[in-house]
């Protein structure tokens, strides 16, 4: 096991290693200089490119680049708020976009749940086509078609909701952020449990907790449902994909102040620095969800670790 | 030709079993697939889109990039159908063609801000997208399967390598890989589609290694490779063709999320430049006049669902009658 561990541990190491210097040659490949102010003196250039290490060779920049990144320091915004620490620019919006994500992943997987297991257990009822056509219809429809719809017919027409994010009340303006990120989610675990609950309903241990006696209740939640949520642990890495990307647009439709709508505005303003900064975060972010999940399937199934990681 | 001098001995005595007949395994996906019935609706707007694609934008006489300054923010008015109250051109009970003094004049989707005939520039978009969706399916299929193959068969430190360099490829977002790369190449078909096919590739890549691995070990390539075949006839024509039906199920299966990954980068501004069209793009314009004017949203964003659904559908039908071991996730 702990091989198991240290073997996938290091792995998301290296990943990290080389994502930061493929970025840090990005970096260099993006137009502008990190510092294009021009009421800075030549001193002063001087001075930030030694605190940057940009007076040295390559190898050497690439190893303070390395170290940088990894402490935390991101250097300062271009053009979103001049010479402001990226680094607090993104510490002020990380909390906002975690929240959203999380309130959405799990209202979605929640609810995803209880859809799969009904639909499972209504086989071949209305309930369960039903929720194969939901299903079908919640994981193509991309999130931000979603949210532009609940924009315009929930905020718009109904005045339900707030039409884009007001900070003062940060529960009623999620609201339709996570309902339209939560619905891919929820889709993807619906079917995926429907599917696997199916099977599982009909393998021979069950038949035979069935005919020990047991109650119809305490077969499904103690046998069916445990061997089904194994499983379902590798749908979480695309999921934390989909949300990431999702969570981009749909920060950006309900101009909520998170760092996907800031990547957005990095982007088309030009601030590579801050581009380079999030996609690093992005990409740590990524990197520690998949590294949770390969150690939590280790540990859940003895197969994986086993068979040294190889699925 | 039975030749006449043969005759079957026992001639009463042959008949063929109509019960249990022998299907050709092409004709027996086609029964399969034209049973489900989400596919075929699948692949009946599929092929809708892309008639609109192909001939679309020379259905009437107005171009995707023409602006006409005087024709702003047109509603649609459909010959045929205004008379039932619906694509009339009016907006809140105004006529606006009226307004204007063109009442001869359909703009059948309406124009956007610029006065550009969103029909036409929706058609082009349509156009877009798919070429983008199929071509960086194509690339994605090419490298994911010549990978996968040399990895699988070669395997050893061969395949060590090749398979920390995918995971290592995999381990960043694709979010990340797409919009940086497009931002390094600056925003154009081109460096969309290769910025997809660089994160694309590694699915495709990893089903055709699992399954050579499974097959490299199988007789008839033991026998082929004793009868002295080079490795590239093993690779291409004896194990390739045993991958087919999957590899064809997975190049569909990444349709979608190509033109997702469009839509996506148009909306960040990394789309196809103005004055190009694409469905994504598309609705991130309408995406601005959302409340003004709705309907320069509506339209491309419905249809831009509804292709979603019917890809999904369609490959999912495809999978189902083709390889129907593959499990669904």
């Amino acid at each position: 096991m702990l091989k198991y561990c240290l073997k996938r541990i290091g792995m998301a190491a290296v990943t990290i290693l080389i994502i930061i210097i493929i970025l840090f040659f990005l970096l260099k490949l993006m137009p502008g200089s990190p510092f294009n102010n021009e009421r800075l003196t030549e001193e002063q250039v001087a001075t930030l490119n030694q605190k940057y290490g940009l007076d040295k060779s390559i190898p050497e920049q690439i190893l303070v680049y390395v170290k940088n990144m990894l402490t935390g320091d991101f250097g300062v915004s271009y053009s979103i708020q001049q010479n402001y620490p990226v680094a607090n620019l993104i510490a002020t919006r990380y909390p906002t976009t975690i929240r959203i994500g999380l309130q959405a992943y799990f209202l979605g997987v929640f609810l995803g749940l209880i859809l799969g297991i009904v639909a499972a257990l209504k086989h071949n009822s209305i309930l369960d086509t039903g929720t194969t056509v939901f299903a079908m219809l919640g994981s193509s429809i991309p999130s931000h078609v979603l949210a532009l719809a609940f924009v315009y017919f929930l905020a718009y027409k109904l005045g339900w909701f707030p039409l884009t994010y007001d900070s003062s009340n940060p529960f009623l303006s999620s609201v339709l952020p996570t309902l339209a990120l939560a619905i891919s989610p929820m889709a993807t675990t619906a079917r995926f449990t429907r599917n696997e609950m199916i099977e599982v309903l009909d393998s021979e241990y069950i038949l035979l907790a069935e005919t020990k006696g047991m109650s119809r209740m305490r077969v499904i939640i103690v046998h069916a449902l445990k061997n089904t949520l194994v499983p379902l642990i590798t749908t979480l890495g695309p999921m934390v994909m989909m949300l990431l990307t999702g969570s981009t647009v749909a920060e950006q439709i309900f101009a909520i102040p998170g760092i996907g709508s800031l990547f957005i505005k990095a982007i088309q303003t030009n601030d590579y620095n801050v581009v380079i900064s999030l996609a690093f975060i992005f990409s740590a972010m990524y990197i520690g969800i998949i590294l949770v999940i390969d150690i939590l399937y280790g540990i859940i199934d003895p197969r994986i670790r086993l068979s040294g990681g190889k699925k | 030709m039975v030749d006449s001098r043969y005759t079957f001995a026992n001639q009463d005595g042959i008949y063929k079993d109509e019960a249990f007949g022998v299907v050709a395994s092409w004709k027996e996906t086609l029964i399969v697939f034209s049973r489900n019935k989400g596919a075929v609706f699948g692949v009946i707007f599929i092929l809708l889109m892309v008639i609109l694609a192909v001939f679309g934008p020379t259905m009437n006489e107005y171009t995707y990039d023409y602006v006409q300054v005087d024709r702003q923010n047109m509603p649609p008015r459909i010959p045929g159908l205004e008379k039932l109250g619906i694509f009339d051109g009016t907006t809140k009970g105004v006529d606006i063609y009226e307004l204007k003094g063109c009442k001869d004049e359909y703009y059948w989707f309406g124009t956007d801000t610029l006065g550009r005939d969103l029909f036409t520039r929706f058609c082009q978009g349509t156009r877009i997208s798919l070429i983008v969706a199929v071509i960086s399916a194509l690339l994605d299929l090419v490298i994911g399967v010549s990978y996968g193959l040399i990895s699988g068969y070669y395997g050893g430190k061969v395949d060590m390598v090749m398979q920390r360099i995918t995971e290592i490829i995999n381990g960043i977002p694709s979010l990340v890989i797409v919009s940086l790369l497009v931002v390094v190449m600056s925003p154009g078909l081109a460096s969309i589609i290769v910025a997809m096919t660089i994160s694309g590739w590694i699915g495709m890549s990893r089903l055709v290694r699992a399954n050579t691995l499974r097959l490299k070990a199988s007789e008839h390539i033991m026998a082929s490779k004793t009868l002295g075949t080079g490795t590239v006839k093993i690779l291409f024509k004896e194990i390739f063709p045993n991958l087919l039906s999957s590899v064809i199920v997975m190049a569909m299966m990444s349709v979608p999320g190509a033109i997702f990954m469009e839509s996506f980068l148009s909306f960040v501004g990394l789309g196809i430049p103005a004055p190009q069209a694409s469905l994504g793009s598309l609705i991130s314009d309408g995406y601005n006049h959302m409340l003004m004017y709705p309907y320069q949203l509506a339209i491309p964003a419905v249809f831009f669902a509804l292709l979603m659904i019917s890809l999904n559908l369609a490959g999912d039908g495809l999978r189902d009658a083709l390889d129907p071991k593959q499990k669904r996730v």
